[in-house]
């Protein structure tokens, strides 16, 4: 019996240290793409056709469910602070109350997890066909440096296109709290803008923003590192957006908890 | 007649394409197609890329509907049946890829067992034992519990074969079964869909342009040239042929009077 | 040209090329056969440093190609063109763009040249007219096509082919080695061929080499592969179903 639970202890912890040996080439990896894609952006040379093509598919298209999750997320914030401010009759502050959480949280961690299950997840795909198929070969053979012509016109549109989809995601969620104050809480839309207005910082926004940066860059590395580094045919481009997307969700919600932590 | 109460005519041809004419977007690939294919034979379909080769056997089996013409399986029209009648004659009629589509998760027993169990309702190790035979039937029985990534073409391709034997098919439809092997794997596919023929009696059809692999298994060849069939005949009547588009064909000549598609 | 020397390349714990010795003179025209899964293409991404030797040294116009960093080797890529085995056309590009890419990655042209070599490319490979159309919309056989028209438009003084006719029927196998003849009669490059089509590669190659269980069996004169002592060699040639292989 001991000794049972003592195999069942060492391989347990043979599976941590391979798993942990596993979670840092894997942040290796990704550290490897960061660097790689600065020293290309110092100074700024890349492929412009491909920023504009990323642009459009990557934030133009997603534009829709942006729109769609952000105003149902102000309905959400206002039905949950709605029970607060019905208690204490504060109708003042519901403006306040639920675009602060919005601003700061709720819009770039929606938008984020979002973004990286529809834009991420595509990215790791598609490279990860390109590598399949010889294309990324392909591209070194005919001298041209993957990097500059692959990945950084793709974190860059990820970035910008995340920057914009939040600031839009803002805009139509504070609406849509608006709205949702006055079909659900009876409150004027004076009374709610005004809140708005008058209690929400531009710090709050920045905050957001600073946000949706730094997730973009997590979502844009994480998926060029595991779309670049396919292995073996269809499976492997399945396991690598699987992978991709699990690992992106998880550091946009440690980023999150620290970035939260720190400025407070 | 082993089974009176079938309704087939064992006597006349296996299969039968009268007339059989097919275009793509305006485009006519095949223009009246006149083919017959007698049971327990290996019949070569050849011509240059593009021809419509491959266009023609996919009708065999319903996988394209024929614009005009009609389709014989053993005596009975292909064309009219719709997609659920198809299905028994698909069981009837393997096809064998070019890519050799076994799944690259699976060993090669997985792969081939999985016909046995979806189709033929074995279970478990009967399902495995099944598929063990049909392995050794293509000499592939000792590489059984390896994956098909750590496998050349060639022995990828015997496998493919090993699981479109498992349903037993009447005819088996080869689609370009040696492009790309090296030429010992590829005369052992030869070889074997031979042995095929000639032990389990299957009628097959193979697409290809390999002319090693004509002039030394095929019984006879269709050489598809223009949306017809240009010649049928035996491969030593067609290396005695005077037709010269033939003679060019069969030599690989570049020069001549055949018209390639994009040249 | 091309020279390697003891080059070794693994991947995991299998060995693929155990000790590769070869030469490639200059304006030749080099074939290379093998069985499958043999490290055929392997030894063609050494060539151009996409895969680099666990042991070795490879040299290529004279420069070394383990003292290269990435980005170094980019300007002798420039001088190389490849065809791959599966023709990695960018399916994002149209089949001009395509062809165009490396007049373009040269730089300094006018559009109006480019479009007009491109032109001329897809002509002499036979598909004039193709510049709009998609590789999603292309048959295999014109697929390897535009990758011979890019490998070669901007007349590099290397051109690599893995399996220029795999797929295609003799007619058009014969006419596709008719124009890397030609091409290479104009531009005196140097090119190196992969292909399993053994006889269609004798007919065009003039030295052929074997790979084999990690080491060239055979390198010698096209025409004199037949006779080798090798009984390997000899079994590939015939593809005899009996024998060493």
């Amino acid at each position: 019996m001991i000794r049972r639970v003592g195999r069942a202890s060492v391989n347990l912890s043979a599976a941590v240290g391979a798993g942990a040996i596993g979670v840092a080439r894997e942040a290796g990896g990704i550290t490897l793409v960061l660097l790689r894609v600065l020293r290309a952006l110092l100074p700024p040379r890349f492929d412009a056709r491909e920023l504009l093509r990323n642009l459009y598919k990557m934030g133009v298209e997603s534009v829709p469910i942006v729109v769609l999750t952000a105003f149902f997320t102000g309905g959400i914030m206002v039905i949950q602070a709605g029970i607060f401010v019905e208690r204490f009759n504060a109708r003042g502050i519901i403006g306040w109350a639920a675009g602060y959480a919005t601003l700061r949280e709720v819009a770039p961690l929606l938008i984020g997890l979002m973004f990286n299950g529809r834009v991420g997840a595509n990215n790791t795909a598609e490279l990860g066909t390109m590598v399949v198929t010889e294309q990324l070969d392909a591209l070194r053979a005919l001298a041209i440096d993957p990097v500059r012509y692959l990945v950084v016109p793709r974190v860059v549109a990820m970035v910008i296109s995340i920057v914009c989809l939040v600031i839009m995601g803002d805009l139509v969620a504070l609406l849509g709290a608006g709205l949702f104050s006055h079909l659900l809480l009876d409150v004027e839309y004076a009374t709610v803008f005004y809140g708005m207005k008058d209690q929400l910082h531009l710090e709050d926004f920045t905050h957001g923003l600073i946000k949706a940066v730094v997730f973009g860059l997590a979502i844009a590395l994480t998926s060029c590192h595991f779309g670049t580094s396919v292995k073996g045919g269809a499976i492997g481009v399945g396991r690598a957006v699987n992978n991709a997307v699990v690992a992106a969700a998880i550091s946009i919600m440690l980023l999150n908890f620290f970035m939260t932590y720190l400025m407070r | 007649m082993a089974n009176p109460t079938k309704t087939t005519t064992p006597d006349g041809p296996k299969i039968v394409f009268r007339g059989v004419e097919k275009a793509f977007g305006g485009k006519a690939v095949l223009t009246g197609i006149d083919l017959e294919i007698g049971r327990g034979e290996v019949m070569f379909i050849i011509g240059t890329s593009g021809v419509g080769k491959s266009v023609t056997i996919k009708h065999l089996i319903g996988l394209i509907e024929a614009d005009a013409g009609e389709i014989l399986y053993d005596g009975q029209p292909v064309q009219d049946l719709d997609e659920a009648a198809l299905y028994p004659l698909r069981k009837k009629c393997g096809m064998v890829f070019q890519n050799s589509t076994l799944f690259d998760s699976m060993t090669l027993l997985d792969n081939v067992a999985l016909p046995l169990r979806k189709h033929k309702g074995l279970h478990g190790a009967r399902a495995y034992a099944e598929a063990r035979r049909r392995l050794e039937q293509v000499h592939m029985g000792e590489f059984a519990d390896r994956l098909p990534s750590d496998l050349g073409d060639g022995m990828r391709k015997r496998a493919a074969i090993a699981r479109t034997l498992t349903l037993d098919p009447e005819v088996v439809l080869f689609d370009e079964p040696t492009t790309g092997l090296d030429p010992v794997s590829a005369r052992r596919i030869d070889k074997l869909i031979r042995e095929l023929t000639d032990t389990l009696g299957v009628t097959s059809i193979v697409v290809s342009h390999d002319l090693t692999s004509i002039f030394s298994i095929a019984d006879r060849v269709a050489f598809l040239y223009r949306g017809v069939v240009h010649v049928c005949a035996t491969p030593a009547e067609l290396r005695a042929s005077t037709d010269p588009v033939v003679q060019q064909f069969i030599t690989g000549q570049s020069h001549g009077p055949m018209e390639t598609p994009g040249f | 040209m091309i020279r390697f020397s003891q080059v070794a390349k693994g991947f995991g714990h299998t060995p693929l090329l155990e000790q590769v010795d070869l030469h490639v003179p200059k304006g030749a025209r080099w074939g290379l056969i093998g069985p499958g899964a043999s490290g055929k293409t392997v030894l063609l991404k050494l060539m151009c440093g996409l895969l680099r030797p666990d042991r070795g040294e490879i040299t290529v116009a004279g420069v070394a190609l383990s003292k290269q960093r990435e980005d170094e080797l980019m300007a002798l890529r420039m001088r190389i063109g490849m065809l791959f085995q599966n023709y990695a056309l960018f399916d994002f590009m149209t089949v001009g763009d395509n062809v165009a890419v490396p007049l373009v990655r040269r730089g300094g042209r006018p559009d109006a040249e480019i479009k007009d070599r491109v032109a001329r490319r897809l002509r002499a490979v036979g598909l004039a007219g193709s510049e709009h159309k998609f590789p999603s919309e292309l048959s295999g056989g014109m697929k390897k096509r535009v990758g011979i028209a890019r490998a070669s438009i901007a007349q590099p003084d290397i051109v690599i082919y893995d399996e220029p006719t795999a797929g295609l029927d003799p007619v058009t196998t014969s006419k596709i080695y008719d124009l890397l003849k030609a091409e290479q009669d104009e531009t005196g490059c140097t090119v190196v061929a992969v292909s399993s089509d053994v006889d269609a590669l004798r007919g065009y190659a003039g030295r052929l080499a074997m790979l084999y269980k990690g080491r060239l069996r055979y390198d010698g004169e096209a025409a004199e592969i037949a006779l080798s002592n090798d009984p390997a060699v000899r079994q590939f040639i015939t593809g005899a179903s009996e024998g060493p292989l």
